[in-house]
């Protein structure tokens, strides 16, 4: 039985803020509403739609490509900088979100702020670096990305705090990058692995590289070993083999704890495979 | 009766019940939703059952309506939430007497065995032909994704749509529809 008695559209952040704190209430924020209303807590008494606070936006200056937590997947897919930036992979991201209702109604926001690991946003943004910005209490505060999942502001998010933009360093635009998801169909949200690399070359040479992992790991991680092997090397077959090798011996407790030896293979040979080519572009 | 208690573009439920006024196939509605209500369930308890529900969970596209011009699942949004907002349904489309031309495609093509995925999948249609008028075939399968069908190969689907597309390119532009 839900104890929802009040849903409102604030059109400004303060107002939105407001809502979500107001004493002996307890409110749960909506973006598109596609995890929100499934997963409502019964003790939910307020429902606060972001629809109107205009959070679905993309931009660039000369520091970042910053794109709004309100923005759906499909927006994020008409915007001509998404197309190009980091070798595409942002665009590529968000076409293979697995339905055209889910593209057109999810947002940027609720795909990190409650990250699955099979969602494909929180592995793409942690390989470029991305910071995130969160309004809380009057406040805006700018994090790295993966402080969003930290014990202190996750719970936080949502109910009391709200992500608004995240921003991706300028410095990114140009990376050759690969994205790669590996799932039984491509249609499929659930999949066994996403590995995202993201590489800056110069006259032959690797001058650094990230290499994150999403969804073979409860949450996304980089591999700070792993990518200090390639920083200023030439990438060759072995080198790569290497690199991959200290990944999958760097993996964490998996998603999947039953199928371990066949996913610590896979994620090896991803990373090999998405290491080879992100030099070859 | 339950009242709408409207402050500060916020709904507050009265007795238990939200009010939602909402644009409902063109025509301006008012209906009582229950808290945590679907839209589905609040479209389909008002007698407007060609919005189906196949999963509930966002994953069969059976529930899809158009919602201020874009596809919307309909079991993954709370009735409230459509307040203010213009909704489409199948029954908005056209009628057994007078199909809209995209219905008449379906037909047409052999698209359509069983029935219960085409509600969806002709909404599905509707927004992306409203938006781009001559997809190609991998445009038309990207935007069909999310509408699946147990009984057909998906092949006649795609030629529907491509009939569709002739089909509304040569007729005047009707408004709403
Ligand atoms: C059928 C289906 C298929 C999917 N397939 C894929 C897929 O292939 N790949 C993939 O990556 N993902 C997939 N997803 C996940 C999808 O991307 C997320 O459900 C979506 O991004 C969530 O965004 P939303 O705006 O709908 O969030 P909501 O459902 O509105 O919110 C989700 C949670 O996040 C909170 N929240 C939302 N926005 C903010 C914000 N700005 N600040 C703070 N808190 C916020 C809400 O309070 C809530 O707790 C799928 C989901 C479904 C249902
Ligand atoms: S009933 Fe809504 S997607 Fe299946
Ligand atoms: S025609 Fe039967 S499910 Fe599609």
């Amino acid at each position: 039985m839900h104890k929802l008695d009040r849903y409102c559209l604030p059109s400004t952040l303060k107002e939105a803020v407001a809502e979500l704190n107001a004493p002996g209430r307890k409110a749960v924020l909506f973006g598109g509403g596609t995890l929100a209303v499934k997963t409502l807590p019964p003790s939910a008494d307020t429902a606060v739609d972001s629809r109107l606070l205009k959070l679905n936006y993309v931009k660039t200056d000369s520091k970042y490509l910053t794109i709004g937590a309100g923005t759906t997947f499909t927006e994020l897919l008409e915007k001509p900088a998404v197309k190009t930036w980091a070798s595409g992979i942002l665009h590529q991201a968000a076409f293979a979100i697995s339905s055209r209702m889910v593209r057109d109604m999810g947002t940027l926001g609720g795909n990190l702020v409650r990250p699955y690991p099979y969602n494909h946003f929180p592995c793409l943004l942690l390989a470029l670096d991305a910071q995130a910005v969160v309004a809380f209490k009057g406040k805006t505060q700018t994090v790295p990305l993966a402080e969003l999942w930290s014990p202190k502001l996750m719970p936080l998010l949502g109910t009391k705090a709200i992500l608004t933009e995240v921003k991706i360093p300028a410095s990114s635009k140009n990376l050759s990058a690969i994205f790669e998801k590996f799932s039984k169909t491509e249609s499929m949200w659930e999949s066994y692995a996403i590995v995202t690399v993201a590489m800056e070359k110069k006259a032959g040479v690797c001058r650094s590289a990230a290499i994150a992992l999403g969804s073979a790991v409860p949450t996304a991680m980089r591999f700070p070993k792993a990518e200090a092997l390639l920083a200023g090397k030439t990438i060759d077959e072995t080198l790569a083999e290497q690199a991959a090798a200290q990944a999958a011996a760097a993996l964490p407790k998996l998603t999947q704890p039953e199928k371990a030896d066949y996913v610590r293979g896979l994620v090896q040979v991803l990373v090999r495979r998405a290491i080879l080519q992100a030099f070859a572009k | 009766m339950p009242k709408t208690v409207k402050k500060s573009n916020a709904i507050t439920a009265s007795n238990g019940l939200f009010t939602v006024n909402f644009e409902l196939n063109g025509v301006k509605t008012e209906l009582l939703t229950k808290p945590g209500e679907t839209l589905l369930d609040l479209l389909r308890r008002s007698g407007l059952r060609g919005t189906k529900k196949g999963c509930d969970t966002g994953d069969c596209g059976s529930c899809t309506i158009i919602l201020d011009g874009k596809t919307a699942l309909s079991c993954l949004m709370l009735a409230v939430q459509a307040n203010g907002r213009k909704v489409t349904t199948i029954e908005g489309l056209g009628s057994p007497a007078e199909p809209h031309p995209i219905q008449t495609a379906f037909v047409q093509a052999g698209a359509v065995q069983c029935g219960f995925c085409i509600p969806g999948m002709i909404l599905a249609t509707k927004a992306l032909l409203d938006k781009n008028p001559s997809p190609t075939e991998p445009e038309i399968r990207h935007a069909l994704d999310g509408n699946l069908c147990r009984c057909t190969g998906y092949v006649k689907q795609v030629e529907a749509v491509q009939i569709a597309a002739q089909a509304l390119k040569k007729q005047p532009k009707k408004k709403g529809k």
